[in-house]
């Protein structure tokens, strides 16, 4: 149950990363923003990508992730989430 | 018939009324904390969720009971009260008792998992203390079943007796909860600082002042009518809080 809740916060910490770059980040840039090593980073990327919460792109050097609609639409629920958490002190 | 709360005959329908809309506001934070619940698998959520859901049968088993003394009222204008046969008073009578009884022990069951909740003990990953639970669990029967005795308690002071029925208990409980739940929610909203948490902790601080102003409802049916009016405020300004959280 614990390790199921840090991984919905790893994915929401992914996610708001990714936003905060207007919804465009470098894999290197995003494995520094979550604080994840490379091997977790990319298990939860393809998680995500399996989920369409985010994809991929390339670009001339390397490639991009994005956040999909369905990203934002699920990191917008989870603020009301945690909104609701600390409004009721739960 | 014998009634437990008092209640001005006039007031029955409006405060069913009233209450009605308190169980729409707990049947909503209870949903939500569900949803949350469902997606998250975290136990708080789920006593979370429990809690206002109790809130809200509570609430419909006191509606009952004012629905019992409605059509109890309206049977004794139709047919004369004189004329009314035993069994059918005493049917009234048992639906009635078991309505209150039902209120209060879902109530007090209610505010014993808030006030469990806001105090985080069932956050924890290790098991839940039973023994504790059944053992709050225990008292809040044995309160729910003291608060339902026709019973009047007397102190004779000497130049005065003050008298004292026995539902006052279910009251004195009830604040006692809602006095530890509000500190702790003061202590949130001191922590975090917003409006949401704000209204909170100004929602139990009055839903306490009810349970306050219910304590003296034997004095004057006016108290009772004060509590429900104050009682109703603090679910609204709860449901604020729900809808800013929403709205975010």
């Amino acid at each position: 149950m614990n390790s199921r809740r840090s991984k919905l916060e790893l994915v929401f910490d992914i996610l708001v990363a990714i936003q905060n770059k207007g919804g465009k980040i470098k894999p290197t840039h995003l494995m520094y923003k979550s604080n994840l090593s490379h091997k977790l980073l990319s298990e939860y990327l393809d998680e995500l990508k399996a989920k369409e919460l985010v994809r991929e792109e390339p670009t001339d050097k390397s490639r991009v992730v994005l956040i999909t609609d369905k990203g934002l639409n699920f990191l917008a629920e989870m603020r009301k989430v945690k909104e609701f958490t600390e409004t009721f002190g739960l | 018939m014998f009634e437990l709360f008092f209640v001005p005959k006039w007031f029955y329908g409006i405060d069913a009324v009233l209450e009605g809309i308190v169980v729409i506001v707990a049947l909503l934070i209870a949903g939500y904390a569900y949803k949350v619940y469902k997606k998250l698998e975290e136990r708080k959520f789920k006593f979370f969720s429990l809690a206002f859901l109790l809130i809200a049968i509570s609430f419909l088993a006191k509606i009952f009971t004012h629905l019992v003394i409605v059509s109890q009222t309206i049977r004794d204008l139709a047919v004369g009260t004189m004329q009314i046969s035993l069994t059918n008073t005493n049917v009234s009578d048992l639906f009635y008792r078991f309505g209150f009884f039902f209120h209060i022990g879902l109530f007090l069951t209610a505010l014993l998992l808030l006030f469990l909740v806001s105090e985080k003990t069932l956050h924890q990953k290790e098991p839940l203390n039973m023994k504790m639970i059944l053992l709050a669990l225990f008292f809040t029967f044995l309160i729910t079943v003291f608060s339902n005795l026709k019973y009047i308690l007397m102190l004779d002071l000497g130049i005065a007796t003050i008298t004292f029925p026995s539902v006052g208990f279910f009251y004195l409980t009830s604040l006692a909860l809602m006095v530890m739940i509000t500190f702790n929610y003061s202590k949130n909203y001191l922590k975090k600082k917003t409006n949401s948490t704000l209204l909170v902790a100004a929602a139990f601080i009055l839903l306490a002042l009810s349970q306050l102003i219910f304590l003296f409802d034997f004095v004057d049916t006016g108290f009772y009518i004060g509590g429900v009016i104050v009682e109703l405020i603090g679910y609204l300004t709860l449901l604020a809080a729900f809808i800013m959280v929403l709205k975010k």
